[in-house]
Formats: C-alpha cells, structure tokens, sequence
C-alpha cells in the first residue's frame, strides 16, 4: 500500500482535497492503479517502435513566418469569466506550504 | 569562525525574439494588449497540434555553438507536467534527456582573472502566460496567455560558480553573448532574461565537509537584484548552519523567492521532484535530425565573440577595455569603428569620437548604428582634421553635427563654411591686439593678479574668430602681449 508521502504527493499534483473519511478509500483505490501500472510495466514493448522516433529533417518545420490569432470575440466565447480582455479563474492559492524545520 | 565555500549553479531562461511562437504562428513579442496573440496550438485547445519553429532550433543552435557546446546529432521534446492557471495545456513542451545542445563553458573575468564555467546543457522550451493578482474581493485571478508558447532557452551551468560576483560576471557574460548573436534582447525586467540560482555552502569543521541545503533564488530581475539576494543567501545559510546544523540530507531542495524591497529572500515552497514533472516524449512532436552542414553553417555565421573581440580591439588598436567593451557590444558598432580606424594613426580618438559624439547622435535620435548612413571614413577625416590642427575640437563638434544632419563629407564643409583655423600669426596677431585694446580693464585685472581675466580675453579671441584661432597659438600671443605691455 501507497505511504502517507506518496499519497499527499498525490494528492497536491492532482489538485485533489479528500475528506478525512474517505482517505483510506481513495488510498486503496490510487493503490490499485499504481498495481495495474506495475503490471502493464511487465508487458515486453523492446520490440515496439513509436512513430515519434522517426525524426523529420528541418526542412519538415515550420518557417517563421506570422499569421492570424484568434479575435477577442472569439476568446469570449469560449471562457466562463473573461474581463477586461483577460480570462479570469479561481484565486490562485499555494495549497501545500512549505514549512521550515 | 566558519571556513567555507560557496556553490551556485544557475538556470537561464532567454526569450529568443523569433518573429512567432515556438510551436504556432502566433506573433511573438513582448506585453500589448492581453489575449490578442493567442490561437488553439497557445491555447491548448483539443485537437490543436504543435508545429516546430524552424528559426528557434537554427537560434539554440547559435547559442550552442557561441558556449562552445556540443549539438546533438539528434533532438526531441518532451512534456513537463504541471498545473498552474498560466499553462492552459497542463504540460510545458520542454527537452528532457536529449537537449539540443551540452557540455559546454563560458569563460568568464573574476578578480582580475579568467575562470571557466561548464554548461551542462542548453535545451528549448515555451514560456507560460502570465497571472495578475489584484487585491480584491473577487476571489478571482487573470490570466494573460500572449507569452504563452513565447520560446525560450534554458541554459544550465554546472555548479562551477564560487561567489555572487562570479553569479552575476556569469550572466552577464550570456546576455553579452545573446545581445551579440541578436537572438534575444536579455530585458531582465520584462522578464526576456531570467536567472534562477541554485546556492549552498560547503563548510568545512573537524575534518569533514558539510554540505547545507540547496535554495533555489528565483525572482532577481536585475543583476543588483542577484548579487544581494545572493549575498544574502550566504549569511542565511551560514546563519542556519550555526544555528540548526541543517544539511543537504536533512531537506530536499528548496525553493526561495528574492523581495527586492525588503533585500531578503523567502521560503517559497520545497522544490518538486523530477519524478513529479512525470517527463515523457512530446508524442505530437517527431524527433529532428539535426545535419552537419547546418551546424557549420551556423558557425561559421557566428564570427567572433564579444570576448575575443574585446581583446584583439584592444590589442590591435590600443584602445581602452571601456571602449573595447563598448564597441564590441554589437556586431554592426565595431564594424563601424573598425573600417573608421583602420591603418590611422590615433585609433583611441576615433574609438571616443564613435562612443561619445555618434553614440550620443544615435541615442538622441533613437536610431541604431544600422540604420546611421554616415560613412565611418567622415569620422576619421573629421579626426584628422583635429589632429591635423586645421579645426579644434570645438569647431569639430559643430562639423560633425553638420556632418549627421546633411551626411556630407566634413572636409568639405570646413571649406564651404570657412571654418578652418586660424594658424597664421600675423593674422592672430591683429585679432589678439584688437582684443587687449578694447578691453583695457580685463588688461589691468591680469596684470593685477586677476587670473581668470585671462581666460575671458581667450574667450573674446575666440568671439572674434567665432571659434577658429588656433588656441595654442593664440595663447602664446596674448601672453607675449600683456606681458611685453
């Protein structure tokens, strides 16, 4: 089973807050995906090859050159709080203090 | 008393200024009005996929090769996981185990000589947006994504660095280099140039070297900024090593942010893992190849670097180190001063006739010495006509802005404005006599013990020859004069 540490480091990355009753739950359950990972870890992929290690030449990128960006009113549209041409989002706040020994 | 060592490693982000984005076409450039420069790729809308600035691997390349590192034969991208409201996609497109470039040095001066600085790697990657807290009820933050997707590169030294001064002649040895090769303008406070310092002190008690806990600085945004949050960083150590006894064993990293106004710097939060970045290949992103014979493009492009040329300006024209650094701060100025100076005899007065009086033309103007059509040669036929005695410096100042205004040759218009000096005796001789016979009360103050009358009767020679009296002669002549009177 998963320590304390690995499951508040969990926790912070997912950007997840758990109640104190269902933390042993939710303990066993990321457990059990970890396991699985540790299963698939044995699946032999040596002799896979990924499309991405096919490297492409430089004459396959991108020039420099500048075209369109999207308008505001396009950019309104698609947030839920958008002021002042900014998109606003909840306060963003350090969850996890450090604390000094 | 504590014998110890300092340790800093730093990590610098420059901000290349590509005309567009590191992985989308969206212009690339500094603040405007927020959310104008942004598309799906910035966004990280679904479905939008990234395409390789071609110019940003040709800059890193550049950069590479001017910290004398290796280039990789072969690069890919990778994703950096995290969560933070100014990374809408979730990951930063970054480079993990293959960086473009590595195993490079800067050298770089400290204390009268020249150390060396490894850099471990040098590697691409996209900025984030931006976030705007205001002190409000809202309970919101903004978020400004115009920088998001702005590429960057981060250059990583080894912890080769002993000092604070050595931590700022370090970075400022990279900004010199990346002004020169014009692949970023290095703003420290708009953010094109950042530092992160990574500090810790080596203690040396009983035989045994204890090593404190590393505290990564951010937040210095000027080379001030960096030397006293730096110092500062060393008493809170050392402080903390007598106090606690804490060592690197005892904390992981940590992570310290520098406030300018109070000159001390701030826990922020312990430093995360590689392993919490969760680091995989960029899986919309194929690897490149890089060929050979663009790395010799490349460097063969790059030419000579400030350092070397600083030294050879010096060397070859006997300038001072002030002007050599000066002049080989960009390329096009030392071009100017050099077909200037070439083969004259006096190399230094044409060095502070380009720093100082075109210098100031160019500032005043707001143009830069590319865009200065004055022929270099103008300067030097200016100089020798100093040097020649045919004008003094003052009359060459008025001949040099007339030379900027109408871009014309300054022996010619010594001529068409007669303004060549007077060297003739006799003719001085009437014009120094008329002076001292129509000021009889400044005569009688010299002669009194007055010795600023003097100069005024110089200065009325000069009125009368609205600048032109050679003043060496003219001097001669009017003391010959009250003394004989």
């Amino acid at each position: 089973m998963i320590d304390d540490k690995t499951l508040e480091s969990i926790l912070f990355m997912s950007k997840l807050d758990v109640d104190e009753n269902v933390r042993e739950k939710f303990r066993s359950q990321i457990d059990s995906v970890i396991t699985y990972f540790e299963i698939l870890k044995e699946v032999d992929t040596e002799s896979v090859t990924s499309s991405a290690e096919e490297a492409v030449g430089m004459d396959e990128l991108r020039m420099d050159e500048k075209k369109e960006s999207f308008s505001t009113a396009i950019l309104k549209s698609f947030a839920i709080h958008f002021m002042d041409g900014y998109f606003a989002v909840p306060r963003i706040i350090e969850k996890r203090k450090a604390e000094e020994k | 008393m504590v014998k110890y060592s300092v340790v800093i490693g730093c990590e610098v982000h420059v901000q290349l200024l590509t005309k567009t984005k590191a992985f989308c076409s969206c212009e690339n450039r500094f603040g405007g009005i927020p959310n104008t420069r942004v598309c799906p790729v910035c966004l990280g809308l679904p479905g939008a996929l990234p395409v390789v600035n071609r110019a940003m691997v040709e800059y890193a390349i550049k950069a590479g090769l001017a910290l004398n590192c290796k280039v990789a034969s072969v690069t890919k991208f990778d994703r950096k996981n995290y969560m933070y409201p100014d990374l809408p996609k979730g990951y930063q497109i970054s480079q993990y185990d293959i960086p473009i470039c590595y195993e490079g040095y800067l050298d770089i001066e400290s204390d009268g000589s020249t150390r060396r600085v490894r850099i471990r790697r040098l590697h691409m990657e996209e900025d984030a947006g931006k976030n705007i807290h205001l002190e409000d009820d809202s309970g919101l933050s903004y978020v400004d994504f115009n920088r998001c997707g702005t590429p960057l590169l981060e250059i990583v030294s080894e912890p080769d660095i002993t000092s604070p001064e050595e931590a700022v002649s370090y970075v400022q040895g990279l900004k010199e280099i990346m002004l020169y090769l014009e692949i970023s303008d290095c703003n420290m406070e708009e953010g094109s140039l950042r530092c992160d310092a990574n500090i810790n002190l080596h203690i040396e008690e009983g035989g045994e070297v204890f090593e404190t806990p590393i505290a990564e600085v951010k937040n210095m945004n000027s080379f001030k900024a960096m030397k006293n949050a730096l110092h500062y960083e060393v008493e809170r150590q050392l402080k903390e090593w007598r106090e606690h006894r804490y060592t690197l064993k005892d904390f992981g990293k940590i992570t310290r942010g520098y406030d300018d106004r109070t000159g001390k710097t701030i826990l922020q939060r312990s430093k995360e893992e590689e392993s919490d970045y969760r680091y995989f290949p960029e899986p919309d992103l194929k690897p490149i190849l890089i060929p050979e014979e663009l790395i010799r493009e490349i460097r063969q492009s790059i030419g000579e670097l400030p350092r070397e040329k600083r030294k050879r300006l010096i060397s070859e024209y006997g300038i001072t180190e002030k002007d050599a650094k000066i002049l080989s701060s960009s390329v096009a100025l030392s071009a100017y001063f050099e077909r200037a100076a070439k083969g004259y005899r006096e190399p230094r007065k044409i060095a502070n006739w380009v720093i100082t009086e075109l210098g100031g033309f160019l500032n005043s103007e707001g143009i830069s010495i590319e865009e200065c059509n004055l022929p270099p040669v103008y300067i030097r036929k200016l100089v020798e006509l100093i040097d020649g005695g045919k004008i003094s410096g003052k009359i060459a100042k008025d001949v040099f802005a007339e030379m900027t205004r109408t871009n014309s040759n300054p022996e010619e218009i010594v001529r068409r404005k007669g303004l060549s000096q007077i060297t003739d005796r006799e003719e001085l001789q009437r014009v120094v006599k008329g002076v001292v016979e129509g000021n009889p009360k400044s005569v009688a103050d010299f002669k009194g013990g007055k010795d600023h009358a003097f100069k005024f009767l110089m200065g009325q020679i000069m009125k009368v020859t609205r600048g032109r009296a050679n003043p060496r002669i003219a001097r001669d002549i009017l003391k010959e004069m009250l003394e004989d009177d």
